[in-house]
């Protein structure tokens, strides 16, 4: 428990009232709309005022759907809505589309607009077009901390005076300026502060005029409609949700279908006049006021030389020939710390899974008098390889996800996608797939959740289809297991430690020749068009909140995984502990399927067993080897490892090599085996990922099928030329 | 002149937008800050020569060569 200090629960600390309620929020007083910027640090506002864990990003378009949570404070309630983080609200993107609509429809009692202190002149376009919606505007000027650092000063007095609105100087990452800020919130809540005049932007003659007749003609309808300029400007730019909710009387008792017509027209006629020059007035002249805001506001002492800490590191990470060693180190530094760290924990999860409760769960079963075909069911089935995956899923994902959220935090991700944009723009799809490419050598079902930060749909699908090709963490022990066993053993000695490292990281290559080729194929036939238009900020470099990034990544990403994947490997144990011990005319239902599919295994370089074993553990990757050996052993008969039909098993290296032996393999299978791991359906945790991000059966079919069809031809093809040429 | 023409070490101001330039596309870059007006410079080149990332109005923003020609400039002054 936290202990309270005397300032913490002082009167005078307007923290002190605050009650954090997390996501409970069903019945409040009053709805608080949080905007900003991408990067402004929203997200960590909204968290140090409700205290429910939402990640924050440190790159663009993170919350593309809108968080929601709540506070109590002096005894009212507050639900607090977490806006997507947008540069303006002209546009027609999603991002836009939802903070706009709900500012205008969802009439908060406050928006709180989260500006960078750093870059007030930028961030100021976004609080000038707000205000043209609503007078209800609180300004939070945070990361303060950052801006003293460049030698910024605002004069927050003189900003609030000539926005008219109130102004908070906050650092919600050191929880500065929260109590002000809630202060302020309640204040023009209740009604006790009201923002003092509108600002008005002065737009040139033309287009000026345009806007003031036709929210002229829409005050006529009915004078009480408030922000008529407002809507005006959305007439202008025919923004359809505007229009159907003025026709549908939505906006105005006043105003219908028909009443509307009129209006419609006028602003169809300047729209045509005016063309592109009405977009272009109408920004410059929020940029141009933004500086004269600023210039009366705020000193800074040359700019220039205050970001020379994250110029420097930009010029090493992007350099010519240093950018890509740092960044293929970088990312074979996580990967080899996921591989070799998860070792230990994992050994002890199973120990403690499979060496402890297992046997206990076992001799329970007995003392009770389950009958052995129920407790062969339920231990050796269900619950043996849900322990499984728990404890082989569970510890690589939990290192290797809070590792990917820190490079992502301190904001060196975006400028992967910066150095390989090139690439993908030659394949047809978007630079931001490096990332959700990258994030899938993690687990490719985090991967597809990744590919939200792509807004055009036609490259947010490329980045979904091909993400499978890059090899997860449920792979890498399969691949690592199978070069140690047979292609170490090819080498001489010496070389029985570099040829299998050097396999895999070939195997992985491989992934991602995949991907691009995969990503330019369907450029060319199912996903025909052009590569849309790429814009990548890339963020100032933040140094990471370590204990926060491992709590929530571990919460957002390792446990949702996690769950998803229990949920589909407890039937998956079923089915093999089912297959296994049904017997049908004298064999077992496994063996029977064995040697139905054994023919076109053999065709293509793998075997029965292989086949089967990747049907039945298509929950998770982590299972297939496991039922390879525990299947090779019921095929082979007794050769002294395996603990009976149906149930998994672990040996070492030399039992593996020899019962594998026995069942027929050689270099070559090892080599397919390799290849199909890297090539075939994603796991089911994957596929239902990938159905729901994109809600159609026919592209999960997509994605499920073509690296099926890719693994057949390459373990096809790698077997006929082995055997030409041996 | 236009932005994809821009050299390291050059400033210049935007003066506008091609008018051949998509509507999306136009809307996109006014919302970045690529207005009449704006101080610019080029930032960091990609390894591979494409994308460039260009300093505007203190954050940076990358854009692929071929978008960066809708952007139309002004040189104004040249630091070697």
């Amino acid at each position: 428990m936290k202990m309270n200090t005397m300032c913490d629960v002082c009167e005078l600390n307007a923290s002190a009232k605050l009650k954090k309620l997390g996501d409970a929020a069903d019945r409040s007083d009053y709805t608080i709309a949080l905007a900003g910027n991408p990067n402004t640090g929203k997200s960590t506002v909204f968290n140090a005022l409700t205290g429910l864990k939402q990640h924050t990003g440190n790159w663009p378009g993170k919350t593309v759907v809108r968080a929601e949570g709540s506070f109590s404070y002096d005894g009212r309630k507050f639900k607090i809505v977490d806006l997507p983080g947008t540069y303006s609200l002209l546009s027609t993107s999603e991002d836009e589309e939802v903070a706009r609509d709900f500012v205008l429809f969802g009439k908060p009692d406050v928006t709180v607009v989260v500006v960078d202190a750093s870059r007030l002149q930028r961030n100021l376009s976004l609080v000038l077009q707000i205000l043209e919606i609503t007078p209800r505007v609180v300004l939070c000027l945070n990361l303060m901390d950052e801006a003293r650092r460049h030698h910024i000063t605002i004069d927050v007095r003189t900003l609030s005076r000539d926005l008219g609105i109130p102004v908070v100087a906050a650092s919600a990452r050191s929880k500065e300026g929260i109590p002000e800020l809630l202060k302020t919130v309640h204040q023009m809540a209740t009604g006790s502060v009201w923002p003092s005049k509108k600002t008005v932007l002065h737009t040139p003659d033309k287009t000026g005029r345009a806007i003031d007749e036709v929210a002229h003609a829409l005050s006529e309808l009915d004078p009480a409609l408030p922000n008529t300029r407002w809507l005006a400007m959305r007439l202008m730019e025919e923004d359809s949700s505007i229009i159907t909710a003025l026709q549908k009387e939505e906006l105005s008792p006043k105003i219908d279908e028909e009443k509307l017509k009129p209006v419609l027209e006028l602003a169809s006629t300047y729209r045509e006049e005016l063309g592109d020059t009405y977009r272009n007035d109408l920004v410059e002249a929020i940029y141009a006021r933004s500086a004269q805001i600023v210039k009366g506001s705020v000193a800074s002492d040359t700019s220039q030389r205050s970001f020379r800490v994250d110029r420097a590191i930009d010029n090493i990470v992007t350099h010519k020939i240093w950018g890509f060693p740092i960044m293929f180190l970088l990312l074979g530094i996580v990967l080899w710390i996921t591989i070799v760290g998860a070792n230990y924990p994992s050994q002890w999860l199973s120990g403690l899974l499979l060496g402890n409760i297992y046997p206990f769960l076992k001799s329970g079963a007995q003392s009770l008098n389950f009958p052995w075909w129920l407790s062969g069911f339920l231990i050796d089935g269900v619950y043996m390889s849900t322990a499984w995956v728990v404890s082989v899923m569970l510890p690589p994902m939990a290192i290797f996800f809070p590792l990917f959220t820190l490079l992502e935090d301190f904001g060196y991700l975006p400028r992967v996608a910066f150095n390989l944009d090139r690439i993908f723009k030659t394949a047809g799809a978007h630079g931001k797939q490096a990332l959700t490419m990258t994030m899938g050598f993690g687990c490719n079902a985090a991967g597809v959740v990744a590919t939200r930060i792509i807004n055009s749909p036609r490259e947010k699908l490329i980045a979904i289809l091909t993400n499978n090709f890059s090899l997860c963490n449920g792979r890498w022990p399969t691949q690592i297991l199978l070069a140690t066993i047979f292609l170490g053993a090819l080498a001489s000695h010496g070389g029985a430690q570099v040829i299998p490292v050097l396999a895999v990281v070939c195997v992985a290559v491989l992934g991602i020749l995949f991907t691009f080729f995969t990503s330019w194929l369907l450029s060319n036939t199912l996903l025909k068009g052009a590569s849309s238009f790429f814009t990548l900020e890339l963020p100032p470099y933040r140094p990471p909140k370590l204990w926060q990034t491992l709590y929530t990544s571990f919460i957002d990403r390792t446990l949702i995984i996690l769950g998803r994947a229990v949920v589909f490997a407890a039937p998956a144990g079923a089915i093999i502990w089912l297959i296994s011990n049904i017997n049908v005319s004298g064999q077992s239902v496994a063996l029977w399927l064995i040697q139905g599919l054994d023919p076109v295994g053999l065709f293509i370089g793998l075997n029965g067993v292989i086949l089967l074993a990747y049907i039945v553990a298509i929950p998770a990757n982590e299972i297939v080897i496991p039922t390879i050996l525990m299947l090779t052993a019921l095929v082979v008969g007794s050769t002294g490892v395996g603990n009976g039909a149906g149930v998994l098993f672990e040996a070492s290296d030399s039992q593996v090599a020899v019962l594998l032996q026995a069942g027929g393999w050689t270099t070559l299978t090892a080599v397919n085996v390799m290849l199909f791991s890297l090539l075939h359906n994603p796991c089911s945790t994957t596929i239902y990922t990938i159905y729901k991000e994109t809600g159609s059966r026919k592209w999960t079919t997509v994605a499920t099928l073509l690296p099926v069809l890719y693994g057949v031809i390459v373990c096809f093809l790698c077997t006929r030329i082995w055997n030409y040429f041996s | 002149m236009h932005l994809g023409l821009l050299q390291k070490g050059q400033t210049a101001v935007v003066t506008g937008l091609s008018p051949a330039c998509r509507k999306e596309v136009r809307q996109r870059l006014l919302d970045l800050g690529f207005v009449k007006g704006a101080e610019i410079r080029v930032q960091n080149i990609s390894p591979l020569n494409d994308p460039v990332s260009y300093n505007i109005y203190n954050t940076l923003i990358s854009l692929r060569r071929n978008d960066a020609a809708n952007v139309l400039i002004e040189i104004k002054e040249q630091n070697v």
